[in-house]
Parts: structure tokens; sequence; C-alpha cells
């Protein structure tokens, strides 16, 4: 766990149901042998960076204090993410050495970005806001974003 | 041999009637024309139930109503009331003309009533049941009663066992086969008494005996066995009939079976696909929702490193021993709360702050060129999954589709009752093969047998040819051995010119019926009794005929059973001309008229069905009646 971060990321009370009934994530139960669903700090990141990629950056209006991501549960890769996405929202490097500055800018981005899936979610025919995402996801793929790393591009 | 009337009070429709069937004229042939519904297939019920107690030819509809007579309004639950049927016989001799009455309702009763020197006699029961076996016995009922509608039926479940044991009855051959198995008894005592004394001839008649009583009991076993295919059979081609136009609503319903059971799991894995395809898009949508942060992340950590703050140019120690020496490396002294000093200072934390930038930079640079190194590795996983995913819906899609269009498909077929006519089908075919198999062990092991009990004949008559008590015996034993090969000869004279005279019968008629005659170029029995019609061109017609023709074939094969056994019963018949029609009706008419100049016909028809042969029958009529119907109840009327 990086220095100076909680046990938790924190959410917004809106945001559980959300992340748990809005089929934006697929649900917890059910689990079924050698079937990997995301844990709770991968849909937190998830929701981070669709936040971030939609500039929705939202303050969280009533903390759920049970927490919900495990910080422990950010792998490297995730935290470089972070710490990414909190320099260029406040336009210093040094932010990353302030971990208690850094936690506010991702919660607020998770929770602008999960509200907004929620958002999207109500509105789409049930069922198929993942495959509108999936749809967004290739025509990004299929413009030539990172074509380099695309092999089928 | 024939009916003279028949009185039914409080039977289903009827509730006070009687049909009298005078001889009063050169053809014993009476109608009893009626539409439907009033009681013309219950008429021949009541006589079948006066004589045996059941009512063969119910329809399925009529079965749960009560046997007596309701009228519209249905009886009363405290209501009860007596059922009578009465059959009045005459024939030739005295003995077979009286009446057969079954009662029901209050109390139940069935006798035969003849007349005697003192008034009349009555047989109850059992005695009565013993009469009925000398008119119309039980086993033969069906080819004395039967239903036109249904005639190509009998011809198909009466298999060859059937039609040789009707022949058989019919012709008395049963009645030698009994005198034959009790002169074959007397012989055998005849030889033990002959062999009395004698240790070696006892032992050889005792091993005969055995034989024979082997014999006996396998030759039992045999009649079990041809019944119990004869019956297998019935029940299969029953069933067959059932689920005929339906073949392929059973093989459908197994195919149902089949993708329902396979639907369960490919939704599963196909559930699981999708998680997995979930997966890998989310790390894709991760890095690309991520990718701008991360790029212009990177720019500022390029601009850093130009203007060479990242890493800072100098060691903190170094600044660090300057402030310490309160020395400039410039060997300029830095007193306290010189600017000099101060600016000092500001360079330390400058590079502090740098140090520790530099030391949480490493990481991150590592931590996203690593997440970026494998965005590639992860479009194709995601790429792959996505294809998995769509192969396992396609198929599922499919499949989904396959089972709506068979449910669309068995929708219109009674599914439960096909499938259980198709297990009961499968059954009765088990069984059919497994009895097949059984008689031909069986046949095999009575010859055997029969070879066994010569050679034990023959031993037993060579070791008593000397003595002398077999010379005393020798005249009965003599005599019993030409009686029982005279019977022998005689029994298989007898089935010899029966199969022969039916067949020739069966095939006059047949042809007679017929009004395409060069259609069909024979009609014959084969030696297992079966019945075949040959088609011009040398194939097997029977399973191909029309209805109708079906139908004139099983009334020439039943007409010339009832000529060739020279068994005087009255032929009663249910929609006599089945489906036949023009001058194929005519014929069937025709033969009918012939059969009622040597035995007594009854003929229930419809209004319509009889009009196109009324200029046939109605100047030859023995009687007509016309049955009417009011308020559920049934009437009939003289028709002069």
């Amino acid at each position: 766990m990086r220095l100076g971060f909680p046990m938790f990321f924190e959410i917004d009370e809106s945001d559980e149901r959300i992340y748990k009934d809005s089929g934006v994530f697929p649900p917890a139960a059910g689990d079924r042998p050698g079937v990997l669903k995301p844990n709770n700090a991968e849909k937190f990141l998830l929701a981070m960076a669709y936040g971030f990629h939609n500039h929705a950056r939202l303050k969280l209006s009533k903390r759920d204090s049970a927490g919900f991501a495990r910080t422990e549960y950010i792998h490297e890769e995730g935290e470089a993410l972070i710490d990414a996405i909190a320099t260029i929202e406040t336009g210093s490097l040094e932010t990353i050495l302030d971990a208690k500055r850094v936690v506010t800018v991702v919660e607020e981005y998770a929770h602008g970005g999960v509200t907004l899936l929620g958002q999207r979610a109500a509105q789409a025919p049930r069922g198929t806001l993942m495959e509108e995402i999936e749809l967004e996801l290739l025509d990004q793929l299929e413009q030539g974003v990172l074509a380099d790393a695309d092999p089928a591009g | 041999m024939r009916i003279e009337r028949v009185r039914l009070r409080n039977y289903r429709q009827y509730r006070d009637v009687s049909f009298a069937y005078p001889a009063t004229r050169e053809h014993d042939l009476h109608l009893i024309v009626g539409d439907n519904g009033l009681g013309k297939t219950n008429l021949m019920n009541a006589m079948c139930w006066c004589l045996y107690g059941r009512e063969r030819y119910l329809s399925e509809q009529n079965a749960g109503l009560p046997v007596a007579h309701c009228g519209r309004e249905g009886l009363p639950a405290d209501y009860s009331v007596s059922v009578e049927v009465g059959l009045s016989w005459s024939a030739d001799g005295e003995s077979m003309t009286g009446v057969f009455e079954r009662q029901d309702g209050d109390r139940s009763v069935f006798r035969w009533i003849v007349p005697s020197a003192t008034g009349t006699e009555s047989y109850v029961g059992a005695e009565a049941m013993k009469h009925v076996e000398r008119f119309i016995p039980e086993a033969m009922k069906d080819y004395f009663f039967f239903d036109g509608e249904k005639l190509q039926q009998y011809l198909f479940e009466h298999s060859g066992n059937s039609v040789r044991q009707a022949l058989f009855f019919l012709s008395k051959v049963t009645l030698i086969e009994t005198v034959l198995e009790h002169m074959k008894s007397l012989e055998v005592d005849l030889q033990k008494k002959a062999a009395k004394g004698d240790p070696n001839t006892e032992a050889l008649v005792s091993q005969k005996e055995g034989i024979s009583t082997e014999l006996r009991t396998d030759n039992a076993e045999l009649l079990l066995a041809e019944k119990e295919k004869e019956t297998a059979f019935q029940e299969r081609e029953r069933y067959a009939r059932i689920v005929h136009g339906h073949e392929d609503a059973v093989e459908l319903a197994k195919k149902q079976e089949l993708l329902e059971s396979q639907l369960g799991p490919g939704e599963a894995t196909e559930r699981d696909a999708t998680l997995v395809a979930q997966a890998a898009m989310y790390r894709v949508a991760l890095l690309l929702y991520s990718r701008e942060a991360v790029t212009k992340f990177n720019a500022i950590l390029e601009e850093k490193e130009s203007l060479r703050q990242l890493p800072p140019p100098i060691e903190a120690s170094v600044v660090q021993r300057m402030l310490d020496d309160a020395q400039c490396i410039c060997e300029r002294k830095l007193p306290e709360r010189s600017p000099e000093r101060a600016a000092i200072e500001a360079l330390k934390r400058q590079v502090l702050t740098n140090s520790a930038l530099g030391d949480a930079v490493r990481p991150i640079r590592g931590g996203a060129s690593a997440l970026f190194m494998g965005l590639a590795r992860d479009v194709g996983a995601w790429r792959t999954a996505r294809n998995h995913l769509d192969t396992i819906r396609q198929f599922n899609i499919q499949r989904r589709a396959e089972l709506r269009e068979i449910k669309e498909a068995l929708y219109k077929h009674d599914l439960a009752t096909v499938r259980e006519a198709q297990r009961k089908h499968d059954e009765f075919a088990d069984v059919f093969v497994k009895a097949t198999e059984r008689i031909g062990y069986l046949k095999g092991k009575i010859e055997d047998a029969n070879g066994d009990l010569l050679r034990k004949q023959n031993e037993i008559e060579a070791a008593n040819s000397k003595k002398q008590i077999v010379v005393q015996l020798r005249r009965e034993l003599d005599l019993l051995k030409r009686a029982i090969a005279c019977l022998e000869k005689a029994r298989h004279d007898r089935i010899q010119l029966m199969r022969r005279c039916v067949e020739s019968d069966f095939k006059t008629t047949f042809m007679d019926l017929m009004w395409q005659k060069d259609l069909y170029k024979d009609a014959y029995l084969d030696d297992s009794y079966g019945i075949h019609v040959v088609h011009l061109s040398g194939s097997e017609a029977l399973a191909t005929m029309a209805e109708g023709e079906k139908q004139c074939a099983a009334v020439a094969f039943t007409l010339a059973l009832h000529e060739v056994a020279g068994y005087p019963g009255p032929i009663v018949v249910d929609f006599p001309f089945g489906r036949t029609n023009g001058q194929m009706k005519e014929n069937m008419a025709q033969v009918f008229l012939d059969v009622s100049r040597r035995r007594q016909v009854i003929l229930f028809v419809l209004k319509d069905e009889y009009q196109s042969v009324a200029h046939l029958l109605d100047p030859e009529l023995a009687s007509k009646h016309a049955l009417a119907g009011r308020s559920g109840e049934t009437t009939a009327e003289v028709i002069e």
C-alpha cells in the first residue's frame, strides 16, 4: 500500500447501487470457479478513468464510511494511473507527494465516472450499456487511437 | 340357430324396446336403420352385454355413462333402476330354443330359460354361460358381432395364430385334439400295465412319461407364447396407429429434450465467456480512458527533465555540507541570516523536493510503461474473448431458434399421448420379439422331444414284445393305435381341407366384392394362416389397399370362416358397408343378401349409408326397424 494512502478509497453512498445493481459491472453473486470478476478496486479504477476521460469530477456529497476499494488491491500500474490523473488535474507534479490530495482527486473522479455510467445505464435499454461502451471502445481502436498497439488496427 | 327377439329395458337410451326378427322370408336378413347417436351400436352392445356381460363396442364417450337408462335429465342419485336385456333364440333342436336374460340393478342375474314339460326351466350364472358357449362361444364372438367401421383392423389385428385358433375351434379340430389327448393317455396307461413287474420296461415307460409331461408343459408354454406374441402384435399395431402421423413429433420431442439438455450448460458457458470478455474489455477501457492522462503526465516529466529538475543536478548532501560549514563551494562565507545563506537554504528545499519527486516518479513511470506496453496484448485478448463469446452466442441463438421451431411444430400434437403410445409401442415390439424367439426355441425343443418320445415308444414296444401280458393287451393296444392314427389323419385332413376351403371362399367372395376385378390376381392363406392379397403386379397388396377394399377383404374372410366352419350362428354387423361406395357397396349388399339365404344376418345402418343399396335389399328384407329419438330416449318402429 502506498505511503500516506488510507486503507480504503471511499465512494458516495449513491454510488454503491450503481456499482452493484446497474448492470454496469457483473453482479457479485454466482461466481464460478475459473471465471474471475473484477474486484471493487478494479471497478473503482475504471470508474475513475471513465470520469477523467469525460471530465466528470464530482464532490462526494455523502461518504460511505464503510469504504469501498481496498487500496492494497490497487496494483502498481493502477497507482501510476492515479498519480498521472492527480498530476494532470492539479497541473503540478508535486501533487503526487500529497497523498491526501491525490485521494481526493481520484475519489471525486470515480464518483463522477460512476454517476455518469449510472445515468447511461438508466437511459439505455436494459442490458445494452455494456454493448454501447464496447462499440465506443471499438470505434476508438478503429479510428487509429493506439493504432500501433492494436494488432487488428 | 337364430335370434328371434331382442328385448331391452332401461338399457342406455332404450327404456322399453323390443326387436323381433321373424324368419318369414327366403332371406333371413334384418335391418335396423337410424341416425348417429340413436343407439345402433348400443343395440349390438346390449346383445354382447346380455351374452358375455361386457359391452365390446362401447365408444369412449359412452364408457363413463351408466348402463341404466337415464333420459335427458340424468338419474337422480337415489334412483335405482333395473336394467334388463333378453335374447330369444331358436334352433332346430329344442334344447337350443330359449331366452338368455341378463339383469343388473337391484339384483344382478344371468340366466338361460328354456321351455320344459312343466313350464320353464332356468339355468343361472356359470350354468347359463355353458349354454352361451353352445351358441356363440365368447372366444369367437368377434367373428359374429362386428363393427364394419373397424373391419380392416380385424384383418390386421388377427394374426395367423388367432386365425388358426378360430379355424380350429369352428371346425371342431379342437375337439379332435381333445379326444386325441385322452387316447394318448389311455395308451400310456396300457403300456404301464404291460410293463408292470419288469424294472427295465417300467423305467422306459417312466422316462417316456417324463418326456410326455415335459412335452405337454412345453406345448402349453408354446400356446401361451403364441398368445403373448399375438397380443403384443395387436397392441404394437394399435399403438402404431396412434403414433401414425406423429412420428415426426416423437423425433422432434427427442431433439427438443436433447437441445434443452444442451441449452442449460450452453447458457452457463455463454455467461462465463461474457465475464471473460468483459474482464478483457475493462482492461482495455481502463487504458483507453486514462491514455490522455498518462500522455500528459509523461510530457510534464519530460519538461522537468529537460529543465534538469529531475533528477536534481546537485545532491542534497552537498548543499547540507555548505550550510553546516557556513561556506559556499565558491568559498564565500554564509553568515547567519545573510541573503546568501537564505538562497542556499531555498536551494536545499528545492533539491529535496525534486529528489522525493524523482523517487516517486520512478515507479509511476515503470507502472505506466508496463501498462501501455501490454496494451497490444490486452486488445488481442479482448478480441479473442469477443470472438469466442460471439461463437458461443451464435450457437446458443441457433439452438434457441431451433427449439422455438420445434415447440411451434409440436404445438399441434398431443405429445403426452403420442409419447406414451410410442413407449407402449416399443414395449410391445420388444415383447413381440422376445415371444417370437421363445416360440422358436420351444418349437425346436418340442420337435426334439417328439423324436425322443418316438424312440422311447419303440424301445418300450421292443421290450414288451415277448411278454405274455402284451399278447393279451395287444388287441386293445392295436385298436388304440389305429384309432389314434385315424384321428390324427382326420385332424390333418380337416385342417388342410378347412384351410383350402377358407382360402377358396375368401378369394371368391373378395373378388366378388371388388369392383375392379382384374386389379388383384390372388388371395390366399399362407402356412401360418396369415391372410394375403396379391396385386396384379405380383406384389403383396393388403397393406396398400384402400380402406374400403380392406373392409371387403375382412368381410370376405369372416364370411369364408363362417361358411367353411358350418357354424350356424347369426352375423350381426354394425356399419356394414364401412367406407365402401359405388359398385363395391352394391357388391357388399349382394354378398350379405346371399349369406342371408343360409344364415341370419342383422345389419345396423345409417339412413344415408343405406339409401344407395335400398333398391337391392328392401325387397328381400325379413324385417326392418327404424330408430327414432326424443328426450334422450330411443324408440323403434317396425317398417313394413
